[in-house]
C-alpha cells in the first residue's frame, strides 16, 4: 500500500474541508515514538504502522482522512498555540501534582476537544477509527466518553458514572477550557495513575510535545504565558518541565553541550518584551574633517603645507617655524544613534530575590536592556551587592541576551556598596565614546555619597531607577535635582515601568551650574 | 453592508447537533434554576439579623431549602456542580457557611439517586451540615475534608467521609452510620441518640452522648468497653 499516494489524493479535499490551513503536504514514514502521527513545525507525518493496522478494518482513504482531520484540528482548534498549551498544562499540573500525569491529562484533554470540534463542525470519519484503535484503560474510558457525547456506538469501556460526569464538561467552550481541564484531570486522575503505573502504550493518536510548534511560536507562547502567570514560581514549575524540549529548540545558553534552560531567566526575558521603553537618541556622528588644533615646532622632515606663516613670523627655519597639528572636529552631525549602556543593578539583601518573587528591579533592567539591544547598542552589566567583598557580577559590553539576563538574575543578597573603580574601568571599555549609565537600586548604599559625587562628575546620560521610597532616595533626589543629564524614576509596581524614559536629559550639552541652578526642576517622578 | 464571505458559505460543513450540546444546555438550565433557588433561600435567611446554629433555625432553614428545591429536577452531578459554583463564590452568589451547607444537604436528601458521591478535595471551603437528616436508604460518599456538624440529626442514612471532619460530628444523630476516614474535632457525637459513628483516626473530644456507639479505630469508646 503506497500511503503517500493515498495522502496526495485525499489532501486537497481535507484541506478544503478545514478551509485551507497553512500546512505542508503530510508525509508517511516509520515513526519511532509510539503514536499514529508526529507533528513537527507544521509538518504532519503519519505512522505507517498505525495506518496499516487501521487499514485492516477500514478503507485506506478513510484512515488517511481521519488521521489528517485529527492532526489538522490541533492546529486549527485545540490547543491552537503554545501559550494555550502551557496554560492547560499548568492547570493540570496544579491539580495532579506530577509532571507525567499532567502531560497525560493535557494530551487527553486536547485530543477530546480537537476530536469533538471536528465531529461537530465537519463531516469526518474520526469516529470510525476510534472503534478500532484499541489502547488501555484510559483510551477505553475516552472512547466511552465519545460514545456518550457524540451519540455513536464506539464500543468503549468505562465506568458509566465517570463517563456521565465527563460528559458534562463544556469541551467546545474555549472560555472555559481552564476550569474544564481542571475538572477533567480530577475525574480521570485514577486512570492516569494506573496508565502511568502500568507504563501502557500512550494515547493511540500520539502525545503532544513542543515539537509541534515552531521556535517562533514557542517564543510567543512563552511571552504570553509569562504575562498570564501570577508569579515566577508558577512559570518555573510549568516551563521547567519542558526544559529538554526548549533546549532542543535552542532556548538554552546557545554554546556548547550541557547548557540548560534557566526558567527564571526565560521568565524575565519574556516579560521584558511587554514593555517598550523609549530611548532618547544622541547625535553620535562626528564631522569627519580634520581641523587645526595646536602648534608644534616645525622639523625639516615634516611637510611644509601645514606651516602657520603668522606664528612663524614669515621664517622657514627648523625649530623656529610653527606647524599645525590637526585633529578630527568635535562638531556633531545630524545622524542620531544610541550609545552603549552600562547597567548597574543592586542585588543586595534589601532587594527582592528575582528567583523567588517578581523583581521589578530586574524587570526594569531587562526592559532597558531590550531597548538598547533593539537599537543594536551593546550592554554591560554590573550586578553588585557588597562589591568590596567581591559580591558582584561583571559582564563586559556585549549583545548576548542570554548572558546579560543571566547576569541580571544573579542575586548576591549581601551588603550594599558600589566599587566606583570597577564602574569606571568598565565604562572605558565601551565602544561608544560616552556610554549611558543606568543605575537601579533602593539607594540603601553604604557609600552613597561617593556614588552621588561620581555620578555628578561623570560624562554621559544617567538614568537612575529607585525601588521604593526612603530617606536615601530623598537625599539623592535633593542633591541631583539640577543635574542636566541625570533623571530619576521611581518604580514600586510593574505599572511604573513604562514611565521610564531612558537617556532623558535637559540638554545634550553641558551647561554651567549657573544656568543649571536657574533651570526648573523636571525630574520625572 | 454585504458580507464579503457570503460566496464561501457553502464551503463550511454542516454543523452537527451532538448529545454534548444537549447535555451542556440541560446542565446550564438546571444550574441556573438551582442558583435562583439558592438566591431565594439566601434572601429568606438574610431576614434573620443573626443566624445562630440552634435547632429552630436549622429546621426552618432546611424547610425553606426543601421548598425552594421542590420544582427543580436535578441529579447528583448537578449537586457537585452547585458545590463548585458556591465554592467559586463569584459576585453573583453569596456562600453563607452554615445555611449553604444546609442547602447542599437538602439537595442530597431530595435527589432521585440513592447513592451520591461529592468530590470535595479541590474545594477551598469545608461545608458544614453535610449529611444533615440523611434518611434511611440513602448513601452519601464525601471525598475530602468536611466542616462542622457532618451527619447532624442523621435519620438512618449512611455517610462516609474519606478525610477529616470538624467539630460536632454526628450531633443528635438518631440512626444510621457515619464513618470518618481520618480525625474528628471536638464534641464528637454530641447529643447522639442512636446509630454508629466510626472514626478511623483520632477523636479530639467526645461530646455528651445519650445512646449509640462510637468507635475510634477498632476500639469502642462509647459505651466504653469494660
Amino acid at each position: 500500500m503506497n500511503w503517500q499516494d493515498v495522502i496526495v489524493d485525499i489532501w486537497p479535499q481535507v484541506r478544503r474541508k478545514h478551509l485551507w490551513p497553512e500546512l505542508a503536504m503530510p508525509l508517511v514514514d516509520d515513526i519511532e515514538t509510539p503514536g499514529a502521527m508526529r507533528m513537527h513545525d507544521k509538518q504532519i507525518t503519519l505512522n505507517v504502522e498505525t495506518c496499516n493496522t487501521l487499514a485492516e478494518h477500514l478503507p485506506a482513504a478513510i484512515v488517511a482522512e481521519a488521521l489528517l482531520d485529527h492532526g489538522i484540528s490541533h492546529y486549527t482548534r485545540c490547543p491552537w498555540d503554545f501559550a494555550t498549551h502551557l496554560q492547560l498544562y499548568s492547570t493540570a499540573k496544579a491539580e495532579l501534582g506530577r509532571k507525567s500525569l499532567a502531560k497525560l491529562a493535557t494530551d487527553s484533554f486536547i485530543d477530546v476537544v480537537a476530536n469533538t470540534s471536528c465531529v461537530k463542525d465537519l463531516p469526518t470519519p474520526i469516529p470510525d477509527i476510534y472503534r478500532h484503535l484499541g489502547g488501555g484503560v484510559l483510551e477505553g474510558a475516552l472512547t466511552a466518553l465519545y460514545t456518550h457525547i457524540w451519540g455513536m456506538d464506539l464500543q468503549g469501556s468505562g465506568d458509566p458514572a465517570l463517563v456521565r460526569r465527563l460528559g458534562r464538561i463544556p469541551y467546545l467552550d474555549r472560555q472555559q477550557w481552564i476550569p474544564s481541564v481542571r475538572r477533567f484531570s480530577r475525574l480521570l486522575q485514577p486512570l492516569f495513575e494506573e496508565e502511568t503505573r502500568q507504563q501502557q502504550t500512550p494515547l493511540a493518536l500520539g502525545r503532544h510535545s513542543l515539537d509541534s510548534y515552531s521556535p517562533e511560536e514557542v517564543l510567543q507562547g512563552l511571552q504570553a504565558f509569562a504575562q498570564q502567570v501570577s508569579d515566577i514560581q508558577q512559570f518555573r514549575d510549568t516551563v521547567g518541565d519542558f526544559t529538554e524540549d526548549l533546549e532542543r529548540l535552542g532556548f538554552g545558553a546557545g554554546r556548547g553541550l550541557g547548557c540548560s534552560v534557566d526558567a527564571d531567566v526565560l521568565y524575565y526575558m519574556q516579560l521584558a518584551q511587554t514593555y517598550r521603553l523609549p530611548i532618547r537618541s544622541l547625535p553620535m556622528e562626528r564631522s569627519g574633517s580634520l581641523e587645526p588644533y595646536s602648534h608644534i615646532p616645525w622639523e625639516a622632515s615634516k611637510p611644509v603645507q601645514d606651516i602657520d606663516v603668522w606664528t612663524s613670523f614669515g621664517k622657514l627655519l627648523p625649530g623656529v617655524s610653527q606647524t599645525w597639528v590637526r585633529r578630527e572636529g568635535s562638531t556633531y552631525g545630524q545622524r542620531e544613534g544610541t550609545p552603549d549602556c552600562l547597567v548597574m543593578l543592586d542585588s543586595s539583601g534589601s532587594m527582592t530575590n528575582p528567583r523567588e518573587h517578581v523583581s521589578f528591579a530586574v524587570l526594569g533592567a531587562g526592559c532597558a536592556v531590550e531597548a538598547y539591544l533593539r537599537r543594536e547598542a551593546h550592554v554591560a552589566v554590573y550586578n553588585f551587592s557588597d562589591a568590596y567583598m567581591d559580591g558582584k557580577t561583571v559582564l563586559p559590553f556585549g549583545a548576548d541576551r542570554q548572558e546579560i539576563y543571566r547576569g541580571l538574575c544573579t542575586y548576591h543578597g549581601g551588603g550594599t556598596s558600589l566599587r566606583l573603580r570597577d564602574i569606571e574601568a568598565l565604562r572605558r571599555t565601551a565602544a561608544s565614546p560616552v556610554p549611558d549609565l543606568l543605575l537601579i537600586t533602593d539607594m540603601q548604599i553604604t557609600n552613597l555619597e561617593e556614588v552621588i559625587d561620581y555620578l555628578i562628575g561623570v560624562d554621559g546620560r544617567i538614568t537612575v531607577v529607585h525601588i521604593g521610597e526612603n530617606s536615601a532616595t530623598d537625599r539623592f533626589r535633593q542633591v541631583t535635582r539640577h543635574h542636566p543629564r541625570l533623571r530619576v524614576f521611581t518604580v514600586q509596581d510593574h505599572q511604573d515601568i513604562p514611565q521610564i524614559v531612558l537617556g532623558q536629559v535637559q540638554s545634550y550639552f553641558a551647561i554651567s551650574s549657573h544656568r543649571a541652578a536657574s533651570a526648573p526642576s523636571s525630574s520625572w517622578l | 453592508m454585504v458580507n464579503p464571505f457570503q460566496a464561501f458559505r457553502h464551503y463550511a460543513g454542516v454543523r452537527r447537533e451532538l448529545p454534548l450540546d444537549r447535555i451542556i444546555a440541560q446542565r446550564d438550565h438546571v444550574l441556573q434554576q438551582l442558583l435562583q433557588g439558592y438566591q431565594a433561600f439566601v434572601e429568606e435567611e438574610s431576614r434573620q439579623l443573626v443566624w445562630v446554629v440552634e435547632q429552630g433555625a436549622l429546621s426552618r432553614a432546611y424547610t425553606t431549602a426543601v421548598d425552594v428545591l421542590q420544582d427543580i429536577h436535578f441529579t447528583a452531578e448537578d449537586i457537585e456542580d452547585m458545590c463548585t459554583e458556591l465554592d467559586g463564590a463569584s459576585g453573583a452568589i453569596t456562600p453563607l457557611g452554615a445555611p449553604s451547607g444546609l442547602f447542599i444537604a437538602a439537595m442530597c436528601n431530595h435527589t432521585e439517586e440513592r447513592e451520591i458521591t461529592l468530590n470535595l478535595r479541590s474545594m477551598t471551603r469545608r461545608w458544614p451540615f453535610l449529611g444533615y437528616r440523611l434518611p434511611r436508604g440513602r448513601r452519601l460518599f464525601l471525598e475530602g475534608d468536611v466542616g462542622d456538624f457532618v451527619g447532624a440529626l442523621l435519620e438512618g442514612g449512611e455517610v462516609t467521609v474519606t478525610g477529616n471532619a470538624g467539630n460536632y460530628a454526628g450531633i443528635g444523630m438518631r440512626s444510621g452510620t457515619l464513618q470518618i476516614g481520618y480525625s474528628s474535632g471536638k464534641n464528637t457525637g454530641e447529643g447522639m441518640r442512636g446509630g454508629v459513628l466510626r472514626v478511623q483516626g483520632r477523636i479530639a473530644e467526645l461530646g455528651k452522648i445519650k445512646q449509640g456507639a462510637i468507635y475510634e479505630g477498632n476500639q469502642q469508646v462509647f459505651p466504653a468497653e469494660p
